[in-house]
């Protein structure tokens, strides 16, 4: 090509540039700040005047609900159950990772009405990008079935953008009958570097969790770390990890274990629960075990739900939460997710006594006291989330 | 003709080709423009996203400069590498089983070629996914061929998991249709008279095949290699359903990652600006040996 | 008389074996009367109506899928060939710098990875064109830029091959340029269109890497997109069954644009109407 058609083509472009100022949409770059929230400091989510809940009776809007969910996070028995109340469908797009999910809400990948699993260390972002709106209270009147513990969060004073899911710690499944001795005590997670499992092994695809395990493996106890030399640290075992076992790297623990893909993969609590229903005919759910560590070190959180400040259906997406808080629907939702609710009767001791969990995995449930003694993933600021961030890119390409 | 009936029709050919070009101009030319604006543009703190900007005189390079240094000398790097060996071997690949069949369809098929012709085209109507999707099926544990090798010395592995060998047989599978079709014009347009009169020199068939042949098709095979590894380079869907693994990840895995699972789309944008570079230079350098070669012959 | 070199033919068959044999297992399996993709067991139509949630028929969101990409392909061949039938008579016919530029510009997506395509229309999309969204919109305008080049290529050949002697006739017989083109290089042209129109419908719904950047979420997804995002899991025969669907649906159009072509090559006296048409589809 000639360098005046190099030249003509090159003015083609800039001219038509010249359509582009039509401005940018998408990723709002606001001037807000990063409202970072921990147990010890609470923070009450900043509701600007631009942005206010939707008015309280406001009817509901016609066609589908569309909502943005881990897959196999939510019953499509309690999906169908919704249609036949409200007659509108519900029409799920799944992520595999909460940073996916942000972004995707924030480029508009994902035209959705509702967030099903809002990260909790994820949440000042949403709420600093204008993605979310406030919850109009009138229309959750199931709101009192939640557990006290919950109802006035740390992380969202007030309940003013999100409600609680599910709750659940992080910590290692296993095959009981395919390990070489069932992971107890202090130091469980060492199985995941130990070389006899290598090609079974399983590491969650999430950069908090896949890194904090680094860090605690490291001797390092806060997982909120900012520093550095502390994520570097991290990095190193996690690579020590790659070189020893090369694990697998998906949010598909609950299927790996159960069909033996790995036999020991870290994963949420929930995963264990829901893998009892992933076992092979002949297979027993005592061949399922969970580890921990001892609860000064074991992280807790649980998943919120959020409606979109660009919602189409946001009176339909009240509904839903309300749908939600009711305790016969989420006991429904538990027996196919597996994962606790947060609602009154889904405490860790009734669910035993109950006998719907299997006595071996007793501990892969949440009591109160956990709650409120488990280590917290917290927000990071935005210039250390993206070193986080650009560390495990860098494990994810394997260099 | 009359100048002002040239110029009438020169009108109308250009009307009915304006729609055309003025859409290839919006949506082709444009959007790469859109990929410097978004990866030399401004950084949000917040999000960490770039919002883009469209004056070059406002481009800011520190990410881009970032991500280039990541590229030559950090973690990308094996990435890139790790790209471009699996193209490699794979059209090393797509050249030893596509250039028999090219060959045998296009001189000894006989009767068969219609045929074996349409056989050939036939897998372009199969959509990529449902060949990949094929594989897996068979590659998983349970799957026949899985346990076909399991009989074999090294066999009993998890053929979807991190095997670099599973990806590049699925690049293979899949860009091999690709391949053959250009090779077969190739080889279907050389002149039998040739080989009649190699023949009749003396030339037993392997000689002929290796001093008329092979040299005659040297030309359709680089250009048929080149339209082949071009968009290989930028496969990401080949390794992911294969594999989904880091270890076995492609350049395209990681400009995926940054855009859909990222809130830094920027340094997807910076590897695309990279990769095209990266694929310009080759392409030119492939030109150049045509045109090259073109003036040798037509001296 | 040529011997046919025995290792060559048998190179050969076992190359065509391997490249179909895999895609014809797919299709079988989804007639598994289980839920395993790899292991039979036993026959059955359960994947594609008989199962009251999971099969193609009875899943939402496999039936939004068939329809997203139907809806797609119908929608590129409105839209991708008028404007590619006139960017192929214009461009073949009109001598200028612009169109020097334009020829060059339209050979380059068949070089250009999609990948690289898509991003930029992903980053253009969300960026700067605010009247596009995400969804639908923006993978039409997707399919449309890459079945261009397809349109051009196929009406482009049989346009030299017409060649411009009947068209000046009819003008040398007092017809205006627009009444030549309307009556005597269009009718030429129709099997070629027909041709090109089942390549960018094959082509559309075959697409993958630019419906799954420029989608929206489940509402716009298509069968290529809910086959990548379910492979890997624990996903049903029902999968090989909405692939095979697809197949099916590219094979029927392909089987009826051979048939009008043939109808056609018939009506206009050829007594060979079969094999011109598959030499007109082959040629490409």
């Amino acid at each position: 090509m000639s360098r005046r058609h190099f030249l003509a083509l090159s003015a083609a472009g800039l001219g038509a540039a010249g359509l582009t100022a039509c401005g940018s949409r998408g990723s709002s770059s606001t001037s807000n700040t990063l409202q970072i929230a921990s147990p010890d400091k609470p923070v009450t989510l900043k509701v600007s005047s631009s942005n206010q809940p939707i008015k309280s009776g406001t009817s509901r809007e016609a066609g589908s609900l569309r909502i943005a969910n881990y897959a196999d996070y939510v019953a499509p028995e309690l999906l169908d159950k919704f249609k036949q109340q409200t007659g509108a469908a519900v029409e799920v797009s799944t992520f595999a990772t909460d940073v996916e999910a942000l972004s995707k809400i924030a480029s508009g990948a994902f035209n959705v009405d509702l967030l099903l699993s809002t990260a909790v260390d994820l949440l000042p972002k949403y709420v600093a990008s204008d993605l979310l709106q406030p919850l109009q209270k009138s229309y959750l009147t199931n709101f009192d079935n939640l557990w006290d513990s919950v109802k006035d969060p740390f992380y969202d004073q007030g309940a003013q953008y999100t409600v609680p899911y599910t709750v659940f710690s992080t910590g290692i499944g296993f095959r009981t009958d395919l390990v070489k001795a069932p992971l107890t005590g202090d130091n469980g997670w060492d199985a995941m570097w130990d070389a006899q499992y290598t090609g079974a092994v399983g590491l969650l695809d999430s950069y908090r969790e896949a890194i904090g395990l680094g860090l605690q493996h490291a001797g390092i106890d806060d997982i909120n770390t900012t520093k550095a030399a502390d994520i570097a640290a991290a990095k190193a075992e996690l690579k020590k990890m790659l070189t020893a076992t090369n694990p697998r790297i998906d949010v598909l623990g609950y299927q790996n274990i159960p069909e033996a893909t790995t036999k020991v993969n870290q994963l949420w609590s929930g995963d264990m629960l829901l893998a009892v229903g992933y076992l092979p005919a002949g297979t027993g759910p005592e061949t399922l075990g969970y580890w921990t560590p001892p609860i000064a070190k074991r992280v807790i959180n649980n998943d919120t739900i959020s409606i979109m400040r660009k919602a189409q259906h946001p009176a339909l997406a009240h509904e839903f939460i309300n749908f939600m808080l009711d305790p016969a629907n989420a006991k429904i939702n538990q027996a196919y997710i597996g994962y606790q609710s947060t609602l009154r009767g889904f405490e860790a001791e009734t669910l035993i006594a109950d006998g719907t969990i299997p006595k071996n995995l007793a501990n892969a449930l949440v009591t109160a006291d956990d709650f409120a003694k488990g280590l917290r993933i917290d927000a990071l600021p935005a210039a250390v989330d993206t070193l986080w961030q650009n560390t495990w890119s860098s494990i994810n390409t394997g260099s | 003709m009359t100048r002002t009936r040239r110029q009438q029709l020169n009108w109308l050919w250009a009307g009915l080709a304006t729609p055309g070009i003025a859409w290839m101009a919006m949506f082709f030319v444009v959007p790469f423009y859109a990929v410097a604006a978004v990866a030399f543009g401004r950084i949000d703190p917040i999000l960490q996203t770039a919002a883009p900007e469209w004056n070059p005189r406002y481009w800011q390079f520190d990410s881009f400069s970032d991500v280039f240094h990541r590229v030559v000398s950090g973690d990308l790097r094996t990435v890139f590498v790790r790209t471009l060996v699996y193209v490699v071997v794979a059209v090393a690949g797509c050249i030893a089983v596509g250039y028999p069949v090219a060959y045998f369809v296009s001189r000894h098929a006989g009767r068969w070629r219609a045929a074996l012709l349409a056989l050939m085209i036939l897998p372009f109507w199969v959509s990529y996914l449902m060949r990949m999707l094929a594989w897996v099926n068979l590659l998983q544990p349970q799957g026949w061929v899985a346990r076909a090798l399991t009989t074999l010395p090294g066999g009993d592995r998890a053929w979807l998991s991190g095997q670099p060998i599973t990806v590049v047989f699925g690049l293979v599978y899949g860009y091999v249709p690709f391949f053959i079709l250009p090779l077969y014009a190739t080889l279907d347009r050389i002149d039998g008279r040739l080989l009649e009169a190699a023949r009749d020199l003396g030339a037993t068939s392997k000689q002929s095949f290796w001093r008329v042949i092979v040299p005659l098709s040297y030309q359709g095979l680089v250009a048929a290699s080149v339209i082949t590894a071009l968009p290989m380079v930028g496969d990401y869907y080949t390794n992911a359903l294969l594999s989904a693994s880091p270890k076995t990840a492609m350049i395209g895995n990681q400009i995926v990652y940054f855009l859909q699972d990222t809130t830094q789309p920027q340094i997807g944008a910076s590897l695309v600006l990279i990769l095209s570079v990266v694929l310009l230079i080759a392409m030119a350098g492939y030109l150049v040996s045509v045109s090259r070669a073109q003036k040798l012959v037509t001296r | 008389m040529k011997r046919t070199p025995k290792f060559l033919a048998f190179f050969t068959g076992m190359y065509v074996l391997w490249s179909l044999v895999p895609v014809v297992i797919a299709v079988l399996f989804s007639f598994n009367s289980g839920r395993s993709r790899s292991t039979w067991q036993g026959f059955s139509f359960r994947w594609y109506w008989g199962d009251k949630f999971s099969s193609v028929w009875h899943d939402l969101q496999y039936r939004t899928d068939l329809r997203n990409s139907l809806v797609l392909a119908a929608l590129t061949i409105l839209i991708a060939t008028p404007i590619g039938v006139g960017l192929a008579i214009g461009l073949t016919r009109w001598r200028s710098r612009p169109a020097q530029v334009a020829n060059g510009v339209l050979l380059l997506p068949l070089i250009t990875p999609e990948l690289v395509v898509g991003t930029a229309l992903f980053l253009v999309v969300t960026n700067g064109y605010s009247f596009l969204s995400l969804g639908r919109p923006a993978q039409l305008v997707g399919h449309v830029t890459f079945s261009l080049t397809y349109v051009v290529i196929v009406v482009r050949g049989r346009l030299l091959s017409i060649g411009p002697d009947l068209e000046e006739a009819a003008r040398d017989l007092g017809a205006t340029p627009l009444q030549a083109l309307r009556m005597v290089v269009m009718p030429l042209l129709t099997p070629a269109v027909f041709a090109a129109a089942v390549l960018v419908f094959a082509t559309s719904i075959d697409d993958f890497v630019v419906s799954s950047l420029l989608s929206s979420g489940a509402g716009s997804e298509t069968v290529p997109v809910a086959i990548y995002g379910s492979v890997r899991g624990g996903a049903t025969p029902a999968l090989n069954a909405l692939a095979t669907v697809m197949l099916v649906a590219s094979l029927l159009a392909l089987v009826v644009v051979f048939a009008i072509m043939r109808l056609m090559h018939r009506r206009s006296g050829d007594s060979n109407a079969g094999e011109s048409s598959l030499k007109e589809l082959a040629s490409w």
